[in-house]
């Protein structure tokens, strides 16, 4: 007699029939306990690629942010270049009301971008690690399965071949193994988004950090003119 | 450096046909680059239709037809496999050779493995006496996205600190009077792994 057996896994339910009046054999067993395994590691490997692309999303804030404070300091710094004669450049964007740049505040404002930036440069780093960890891993294994999953692929391979033995039926197994095929395919496809999303967010970092050198280069010239001529 | 990927395991039946057909007909489109393929595609064709067949056959949930398919399908991923073995020495890692026989290339390894250059050039000097002051200074590297300069008493056991600057010139702040420190230096760009220049010391005044 077949009794279908459902076993509730967090990626997904593992659905098998089985011929009850058979006693499973050893490498069935053993067979189906890998394919549960190989289930478990592309759960490990979802949760982490969704941990450690929600990491991306939080420093994607982060720069985004940053390049947004500095704005308002690029444009701060064209005034006091240009009020200090520091360079060439006479066209200056056009506001409507007077102003004043305190350059107390402005160097304040500098300063904590800076404090920003490096804090910011260790949690990309942090990121950049277990990106480049995981980019060399798979470009070794190409997939997460190691070495004791191939053994459980060919113990699942025997369980086709003695399929008149087997407790398992494997029309069912079949089934099972096709659908689950299609999850692996999705968690690379995930892995894949991952990666691009990394190289971008990677890119965007460094383009800020050019950015920002820039900046504080302009703003220590300025400080280095008032220190000259001024105090 | 690219090489075919063999990850095919999660592909259907179809996909896979579809794969080691376009592998056939690309290497042989491109004899003139695989002219002595290990195994041959007469082999590989052959393998192919075996799978066909015996797909076809397992279609009506027959448990020996599936048993068979599977076995004509571990067949075909090692015709396929072995094939991947030659295109990856034919191609030496480039991409379009491996294009040309019809495998994907594999992604990259880690994209920024780009080693950071060995500091060069890192001279330290105290400023003024009690300044307790000691200006660090290195040769620019122009992908530096940081200088780390790591500084420590010069007696047994001391503990390096660490600063991060984003300029190649320091001053290290708040020593000891009359203290030897030690000081290294290393660059981070893109690889976030430090590599230390010579440790140099000098006295606090």
């Amino acid at each position: 007699m077949m009794k279908e057996i459902v076993k509730q896994h967090p990626l997904r339910p593992i659905i098998l029939e089985f011929d009850m009046a058979k006693p499973a054999l050893d490498f069935e067993t053993d067979a189906l306990a890998a394919y549960y395994r190989q289930h478990d590691r592309t759960w490990e490997t979802k949760q982490r690629l969704l941990q450690h692309k929600d990491a991306l999303f939080q420093l994607e804030v982060k720069i985004t942010e940053l390049e947004y404070l500095l704005l308002p300091t690029e444009q701060q710094l064209d005034f006091l270049e240009a009020g200090f004669q520091l360079t060439d450049q006479n066209e200056l964007p056009f506001i409507e009301e007077e102003f004043t740049i305190d350059v107390g505040d402005f160097n304040q404002g500098v300063v904590y971008h800076n404090r920003e930036l490096v804090e910011l440069h260790g949690l990309v780093v942090a990121e950049q690690e277990w990106f480049n960890e995981w980019a060399d891993f798979i470009y070794e294994n190409e997939d997460w399965f190691d070495e004791a999953d191939d053994i459980g692929d060919k113990l699942i391979h025997k369980v086709f071949r003695h399929y008149e033995e087997v407790s398992v039926d494997i029309v069912s197994l079949d089934r099972d193994q096709q659908e689950f095929f299609g999850t692996v395919g999705e968690v690379t496809e995930l892995q894949n988004e991952y990666f691009d999303y990394g190289e971008t967010i990677f890119n965007m970092y460094t383009t800020l950090h050019e950015r920002s050198e820039k900046v504080y280069r302009r703003a220590e010239r300025i400080n280095d003119h008032i220190d000259k001529n001024i105090l | 450096m690219k090489k075919p990927t063999m990850n095919f395991k999660n592909l259907d039946a179809a996909q896979l046909l579809q794969f080691a057909e376009e592998i056939h007909n690309k290497m042989t489109d491109n004899i003139d680059i695989f002219a002595t393929p290990t195994p041959d595609l007469a082999t590989l064709a052959t393998a192919t239709t075996a799978y066909r067949d015996a797909v076809t056959e397992a279609a009506f949930n027959d448990r020996r037809a599936i048993s068979f398919r599977n076995d004509k399908r571990g067949e075909l991923e090692t015709v396929i496999s072995d094939l991947a073995k030659y295109v990856e020495i034919t191609a030496r890692g480039n991409q379009t050779v491996i294009l040309s026989a019809g495998f994907l290339p594999t992604k990259d390894s880690s994209p920024d493995a780009g080693v950071n250059p060995k500091v060069e050039r890192l001279a330290v000097q105290a400023h003024g006496l009690g300044s307790l002051k000691i200006a660090a200074k290195v040769a620019p590297w122009k992908k530096a996205r940081y200088y780390q300069f790591e500084y420590r008493k010069k007696e047994v056991g001391a503990e390096w600190n660490t600063i991060l600057s984003p300029t190649a010139t320091l001053d290290i702040e708040n020593l000891e009077p009359f203290q030897e420190y030690e000081f290294r230096a290393s660059y981070l760009g893109k690889s976030t792994t430090p590599v230390y220049s010579d440790v140099v010391s000098t006295f606090a005044l």
